[in-house]
């Protein structure tokens, strides 16, 4: 049966439960309405975010839930910033959309999604310098020379190196 | 302008996605670029990862040489320091030296690494409490100091896996909540209580058969072979449902030990050579034919005996009349299936060769990662 999702801009995307579902912030809009016909209104999601993260609930419309358990012992101890090969295609985006499909998968709540974004922005600033890691995003840096200096000193920075 | 206004997004992400992406970054840091590289950035990152103190209750400390373990004795405090009160502690310590270290070293290895536990463990002791997951891979010259503070009571230590403790005084005296225990080479000299343990990892070179006799809750064990020698230790694991075995045929002499584990439900083995398989198959304890899943590895030169290993595995094949889900793991056993699946040996079902015909079972087939 298919569910009707309307985004922030008004478009409308008539798409399979199974597939809607993968996110938990719809599953459980969905268990709470019933049987409807109602359009499901996302008014934090854009259109054109909303179809990135529709093509990748239906990539992974057949993978096991999370189940919101702790990994286990050994899961723990994988190396786990490591992202699948049809997902690292999917990530591969513009920044703004990075981001975006990021803020997206919190809102739906879809913890696969999210894990794939925040790895991406993890594996991005691995090994760069706070300069770097602003450059890369362009952020502003607004702490004072004092605050920096403080900082700086509280862990050793000079030291360390 | 879409730098820009990424750039805006970037700075204002929730606390809460903030966290995420430096819980990953925190698997990734190194000693040239450790997490405290977040403070810098801006005031927001400086905040989240501030607040975040999970963050640095987990404290992963990888060193190659002396300096690196230097920059981390000194690191250690201050992440103790942010982390809450009552909050529990994560600890890895990994000696990733490539080669043994020169004897002249050793001392100022043993200094720094003494004062690094002595940071984890606290004045008199008084963080060990919360030591809650314990890992110590080191070279042999750094484990008798461990030993040394695995003697206070350890209240909340629900793992520990060390690649060997030599105990000064009378270690391990209260680990109630202990569930795993690995110790993947040298066996220490001294035992916690393993009647609570429930995921036990041993290697039978260095281990005695009465050693294992209070493993009453144990559902998981990983037998290493760091000697290659043949699997030696009779054990009985009534619980036991995933076995994990490394080669246990071993190189030399039969062994004389074998395995009971009557409720069996996961194989994963590691074979290094056909009679890897053939000592599995013909160990009475293991019920084959309940085994639901089994995870093969192998890691013999591929061109040298893939026949031996081939024979080996349709053996086992054969016997696992319950199977339903078939791992391999590692170039060798993923290019033997697919040569399998091509020469007609095994039939596919389809769904891109991931559900097989096996003796008549219907097997998914779950092709691994990578052997490590």
């Amino acid at each position: 049966m298919p569910v009707l999702l309307v985004t922030s801009d008004n478009e409308q995307f008539r798409v399979e439960k199974v597939v809607a579902q993968r996110s938990v912030l719809i599953k459980n809009m969905l268990e709470d309405v019933g049987e409807s016909d109602q359009p499901i209104p996302l008014p934090n999601v854009t259109a054109p975010v909303l179809k990135k993260v529709l093509e990748y609930c239906d990539h992974h419309q057949t993978d096991p839930l999370p189940t919101g358990d702790e990994p286990s012992a050994d899961e723990s101890r994988k190396r786990t910033t490591d992202i699948s090969e049809w997902d690292q295609k999917f990530i591969t985006v513009d920044q703004e959309m990075l981001f975006e499909i990021i803020l997206a998968a919190n809102y739906l709540d879809i913890k696969p999604l999210l894990d794939v974004g925040c790895k991406t922005v993890a594996n991005m600033i691995k090994g760069k310098s706070p300069e770097e890691i602003r450059k890369l995003f362009n952020i502003v840096n607004d702490f004072t020379p004092e605050e920096e200096a403080q900082i700086k000193k509280e862990n050793e920075w000079a030291e360390d190196r | 302008m879409a730098r820009t206004e990424a750039a805006s997004i970037a700075e204002k992400l929730p606390f809460d996605v903030l966290c995420h992406i430096f819980k990953y970054y925190a698997q990734t840091e190194t000693v040239e670029h450790p997490l405290e590289t977040l403070f810098l950035v801006c005031r927001s990152w400086s905040t989240a990862v501030q607040d975040y103190s999970c963050l640095w209750s987990t404290i992963v400390i990888k060193f190659e040489d002396l300096q690196e373990l230097k920059a981390w004795e000194r690191r250690v405090p201050g992440r103790l320091g942010r982390c809450m009160a009552d909050s529990l502690f994560t600890i890895q310590i990994m000696d990733l030296a490539k080669t043994p270290r020169r004897s002249v070293e050793e001392f100022k290895y043993t200094i720094t690494y003494d004062k690094l536990l002595g940071s984890l463990a606290g004045i008199d002791g008084c963080h060990i409490h919360r030591w809650q997951k314990l890992t110590a891979i080191t070279q042999l010259n750094l484990r008798s100091r461990l030993g040394t503070y695995l003697s206070y009571p350890l209240p909340n230590l629900e793992e520990l896996d060390v690649t060997g403790i030599y105990p000064t005084g009378s270690p391990f005296p209260y680990t109630p909540m202990l569930k795993r225990f690995h110790s993947p080479s040298r066996w220490p000299s001294a035992f916690p209580d393993l009647t609570t343990i429930e995921d036990l990892g041993f290697d039978h070179n260095y281990i005695k058969e009465e050693n294992l006799v209070n493993c009453t809750s144990v559902l998981k064990v990983t037998t290493y072979n760091a000697e290659d020698a043949p699997y030696c230790i009779p054990a009985v694991f009534p619980s036991v449902t995933h076995l994990c075995l490394s080669w246990p045929s071993g190189q030399g002499d039969e062994g004389e030990g074998y395995l009971v584990t009557p409720a069996l439900k996961h194989l994963e083995l590691c074979a290094r050579s056909r009679e890897d398989f053939y000592w599995v198959i013909e160990c009475e304890g293991l019920p084959l034919d309940q085994v639901e899943q089994a995870t093969i590895t192998s890691k013999a030169p591929l061109f040298d005996n893939l026949e031996d290993i081939r024979e080996g595995f349709c053996a086992l094949l054969t016997v696992m009349t319950g199977l339903k889900t078939l791992e391999v793991k590692g170039s060798i056993m993923r290019k033997l299936v697919a040569a399998m699946i091509s020469n007609e040996e095994i039939e596919s079902l389809g769904e891109g060769d991931s559900l097989l015909d096996i003796g008549g079972n219907k097997v998914k087939l779950d092709q691994g990662v990578e052997a490590y």
